[in-house]
């Protein structure tokens, strides 16, 4: 059976909000559609409502200060982003994962907001977001408030957004002097889903690490940040030993299931490897 | 190509015939045909993988609003139908033995009415025990799935060549290993659809994107119990086919029962979840054990293989498939003694059929390997090896294929020198390794009745345009274009002066279709026979108007000229026109047709099946990861031997696909099943080689000409596919040491393999 439900398109975020609020726990957003519209027709959901923000003014737009950082509108495109000259210049972690991300024709539809919200583990951005300690900014009728990326995510397909919540956009802090590194691990194809996925960020001189942020995608029920494998790193000498036991520590975290690309035990070495890997990158980075 | 130098249109690329309308979407596929009143039908699958059905009760869906027919096996004539074994039906007769199988349908004027129509279909369910597995099947306490079908086997194969035992006995070295392949799924950008109507006099028309026209009539009219003609069936421009639109389904099936209730037009276009379930019927899956007696200067003395083909729940293509498996690689080198059992086992899965490479992938996928392995035991070369065993013009294999033209040692020599084998061996890098092996297909094939032909119409209009008639029908490969060259070459008009037919059974000849590789080959020789003999009727009439001998003539450019006084010509317009406009006219039209020198095989399997054979050698370098098991393809080189090249981009595009579905087999793809349901029926987990997971492949044509092809063509389309995984399971040997004998060959299953060598101290 193909969904049935009532579409909506309000043409403000108040209205937005008030439609949410009005149907709460029934209604659906709908941004990019990449994935909601194949869950519809998996019937994996079944709203009542499909609130459409194709018309809703200022989820557009990426703007970019030296102060400030990087404000992304929930609404704005993977493509978009991927293209925008100020990410490539200042964020090239953010370009080079949204890169990765599918093909262009999935890219040119899916929303940054939309992405997040949907809490699929087995996505790229979350993780590259997490790893530059970017912030989502919640609306509702009730009110804002932002909460970290680390935060949001809370379980397998779930969030932090309360029902009546929608998010609006994604801020990035000012690009700091830190080096950066992702693998996206895809052995079927390029255009997968991730086996694993690392971003890291990392601060520090020659072989020392003053600070390190490690996040993964595609091995737990959330996107994760590997905090005891930072722990390892965190102010210490990056010799070889040590981000062999951060890897190590980062697949002790992960929670990997079993899919089409791996079994669970699969995964959580891959995690070690690739962890190690990236640490690698990164500090080869560092001047 | 030193021949094709001669020809005015052949080896030339020109605009595919029918490119621009599918460039700009104009192309109308089966989903854009529109028929007045049409309805949309809808198809209530067994949700059970084997269950009796003790009662189906539609009378709660006949009463919906919109609805205007429901069917199950009470609306027809319960009358199994199959190209092989009768053991299907368009509804299910008693019970269904997959999760997926047809078991009554819904007409209705929408698909949201027609869908929720199918909820309020009650089905009284008895279910029964299952078998998932081939060689659990053959066990004596299995369910059987066909109550006549003993241990559940559909088909078995014992053919023994020579003596076998005394040439084992006689190799200086035996070899012996199982090989287990996986159900690999065509993955056409279109899924299986149809439009049917019925007429009030009693006739079908089917609208449908086949690639086998008249035989989908066939089965029509058996399943529908009416006569052939009493079926039109009309092709639909076809979104990929590969095997998998050559009608063992049973959406057209559905579709005119519906239309025939309904008395309305029925349109069912298989949603993709549809479509990995009960469409496109994936590949033959095979466990294939084999032994290779070898003498110590490599050359083979013997060869005994067992193969355990899983068929799925009915029969469709899979006995000839598995035919093909046991007995089509011994065309591919010389040796005599040789032994091939193979058992078609059903089991309550997907049926399974027709798929690119048609069983010769997964015997290639062993007996390739075999090759390897023999060459490393024996410490040679495996190019050293494949051509001192390759077959050679005249060769007859032990099963009496006989090899007319063959260019595998020239495939064999260029494939080394493409992949750079000496110097790359010579200079060897960590993780790093090279693989080759080699192939052969048919060009067509004896299967269905004692007929291996074509036929073609070629009808002049009297602007001195040729209008070919086929039925055989354009499935995105070229086709059309390829047919269009080689009537313009033999009437000596220009490639735009030549168009082609749509498919049609009510307007064209009787066609076998698009398989076996056969189009180029069977359907160019009787396209180009209609050409000689339209050309004889030009030369008879320009013979008068020139006033001279006909055999005195030539046709060149849409001119016909008397050789040797060029200034005496005229053209091909003024011939056509000066024949029909006069006293007595009558149109310029011929027919030609074409038989190929193939036999059916006999009791014993033995028979040339195919009028040529097409041979090549392909080669691959890797590199594997050793922390992770990836495996990158780095270069790919592909030598074919095909005869003359009629249409080089046409051709090209054969190996390139070819070689992305071959990469895919190997190392991404297959249907997981799980208690008979797939668990990965979608593009997100059931992945295929993008345009970015392709290598650099390189690729060369030989220098060949088959004496008994069109212009000296040959077949190609699935010569490519059938040997790539055992290359790249032989390349992965070569940079790791790892063999992996199970397909698809992943990264995990690569990983843990090098670990257990570790752990063994390799």
């Amino acid at each position: 059976m193909r969904a049935k439900f009532d579409y909506l398109a309000p043409t403000s975020l108040d209205e937005a909000c008030a439609l949410l609020q009005e149907h709460e726990g029934d209604a659906k957003l709908l941004a990019g559609g990449t994935a909601l519209v194949m869950w519809l027709r998996m019937g994996l959901l079944s709203p009542g409502y499909v609130i459409d923000l194709e018309n809703v003014p200022g989820l557009d737009g990426i703007s970019y200060d030296p102060a400030d950082g990087l404000r992304i509108g929930a609404g704005v495109k993977h493509r978009d982003l991927e293209m925008c000259p100020e990410v490539q210049e200042h964020y090239p972690l953010l370009r080079e994962t949204f890169y990765k991300v599918a093909q262009p024709r999935i890219r040119l539809m899916a929303t940054v907001g939309g992405n997040l919200s949907h809490g699929d583990p087995m996505t790229d951005p979350g993780a590259s977001f997490m790893a530059l300690d970017a912030e989502v900014t919640l609306c509702s009728s009730r009110g804002e408030r932002t909460l970290s990326v680390e935060d949001f995510f809370v379980d397998y397909y779930e969030t932090a957004l309360e029902p009546d919540e929608l998010l609006t956009s994604v801020h990035v802090p000012p690009p700091a002097e830190a080096v950066w590194s992702h693998i996206k691990f895809t052995p079927r194809s390029e255009e997968d889903f991730a086996t694993v996925g690392v971003a890291v960020t990392m601060t520090g001189e020659g072989s020392r690490c003053d600070d390190v942020r490690i996040a993964l995608n595609s091995v737990g029920p959330t996107i994760f940040r590997a905090h005891a494998a930072e722990d390892v790193l965190r102010g210490r000498d990056l010799s070889p030993a040590r981000i062999e036991e951060a890897g190590a520590a980062a697949a002790d975290a992960s929670d990997p299931i079993e899919d089409v690309r791996g079994s669970p035990d699969y995964k959580r070495e891959l995690t070690a490897v690739f962890v190690r890997r990236a640490l690698e990158q990164a500090a080869a980075r560092l001047g | 190509m030193s021949k094709a130098e001669n020809y005015a249109v052949l080896g030339r690329n020109f605009d595919r015939f029918e490119g621009h309308d599918k460039v700009t979407g104009s192309a109308a596929y089966v989903a854009d045909v529109f028929l007045p009143g049409m309805l949309t039908g809808r198809i209530l699958r067994s949700p059970l993988p084997h269950a009796r059905i003790r009662n189906i009760d539609t009378s709660r869906a006949e009463k919906l609003r919109g609805v205007k027919a429901v069917v199950t096996a009470e609306d027809t004539i319960k009358k199994g139908w199959g190209v092989f074994f009768p053991d299907q039906y368009p509804l299910s007769v008693g019970k269904a033995r997959y999760v997926g199988e047809e078991v009554a349908a819904v007409a209705a004027i929408d698909r949201d009415t027609a869908e929720e129509a199918l909820e309020l279909i009650d089905v009284d369910w008895e279910e029964l025990p299952a078998v998932f597995d081939a060689a659990e099947a053959m066990e004596p306490d299995a369910p059987l799935i066909h109550e006549e079908k003993e241990n559940n086997i559909a088909l078995t194969i014992d053919v023994v060549r020579g003596d076998i035992d005394a040439a084992f006995k006689d190799s200086d070295l035996v070899v012996e290993d199982t090989f287990e392949s996986v159900p690999q799924w065509h993955s056409a950008i279109e899924t299986i659809g149809s439009v049917a109507d019925y007429s009030a006099n009693g006739k079908y028309t089917v609208y449908m994107n086949t690639q086998t026209l008249f035989m989908a009539r066939m089965r029509l009219a058996t399943a529908l119990g009416v006569r052939e003609a009493d079926v039109r069936v009309i092709q639909t421009a076809v979104g990929g086919g590969f095997g998998g639109k050559s009608c063992d389904d049973n959406n057209a099936m559905v579709a005119a029962i519906l239309a025939r209730k309904a008395r309305r037009p029925v349109k069912i276009i298989n949603t993709r979840e549809e479509e990995f379930l009960a469409g496109s019927r994936p590949r033959v899956n095979m466990k294939v054990w084999v032994r290779m007696g070898f003498k110590s200067d490599g050359r083979i003395r013997a060869k005994h293989m067992r193969i355990i083909a899983d068929n799925g729940a009915y029969s469709g293509k899979a006995p000839a498939i598995t035919g093909v498996a046991a007995l089509r690689h011994d065309t591919c080198y010389k040796y005599s003694d040789v032994r091939s059992e193979a058992y078609l086992v059903y089991t309550n899965k997907i049926p399974t059929g027709a798929f690119r490479g048609f069983g010769n992938p997964s015997a290639e996928f062993s007996v390739e390997q075999m090759m390897d392995i023999a060459a490393d035991e024996l410490g040679m070369d495996p190019f050293e090896m494949a051509r001192l065993n390759a077959a050679e013009e005249g060769y007859v294999s032990p099963h009496g294929n006989r090899v007319i033209s063959c260019e595998l040692r020239q495939c064999i020599d260029r494939t080394e020198r493409m992949i750079g084998w000496k110097e790359k061996r010579a200079e060897r890098k960590p993780n790093r390794g090279l693989g080759m092996g080699c192939t052969v297909h048919v060009s067509g094939k004896r299967h269905f009745g004692d007929y291996d032909g074509s036929s073609a119409t070629i009808k002049m209009n009297e602007d001195g345009k040729a209008f070919i008639l086929s039925g055989e029908g354009e499935t995105g490969q070229g086709h059309w274009t390829a047919m269009c060259q080689i009537a313009a070459e033999e009437l000596g008009v220009p490639f735009s002066d030549v168009a082609i037919s749509e498919a049609d059974t009510d307007l064209t000849t009787f066609c076998l279709g698009n398989y076996a590789s056969r189009l180029t080959y069977v359907a160019g020789n009787a396209v180009k026979n209609a050409a000689t003999a339209v050309k004889e009727i030009l030369h008879e009439t320009a013979a008068e108007m020139l006033e001279c001998d006909p055999g005195d003539l030539v046709s060149r450019d849409g001119f016909i000229f008397v050789k040797g006084a060029e200034q005496r010509s005229i053209s091909v317009a003024d011939v056509v026109r000066g024949r029909q406009f006069r006293r007595g006219g009558a149109p310029v039209v011929a027919s030609g047709s074409f038989d190929a020198d193939s036999v059916s095989q006999d009791a014993l399997r033995y028979g040339n099946e195919s009028g040529a054979y097409n041979f090549g050698a392909q080669a691959a370098e890797v590199e594997v990861d050793p922390d992770t098991g990836h495996v990158k393809v780095i270069q790919y080189a592909v030598a074919s031997d095909c005869g003359t090249v009629i249409y080089p981009i046409g051709a090209e595009g054969q190996v390139e696909g070819s070689i992305a579905q071959g990469l895919g087999y190997a190392l991404i793809e297959g249907i997981r099943m799980e208690e008979g349901r797939p668990v990965n029926p979608n593009f997100s987990d059931y992945r295929l080689a993008s345009m970015r997971d392709m290598p650099d492949l390189v690729h060369e044509f030989a220098d060949s000409y088959e004496p008994t092809g069109p212009f000296g063509a040959k077949g190609l389309g699935e010569l490519g596919m059938d040997p790539v995984a055992a290359i790249i399971s032989n390349a992965i040997y070569d940079a790791v040491g790892v063999r992996i004998r199970t397909l698809p060959i992943t990264a995990e299953k690569v990983l843990r393999a090098l670990q257990e060598k570790k752990k063994n101290g390799g």
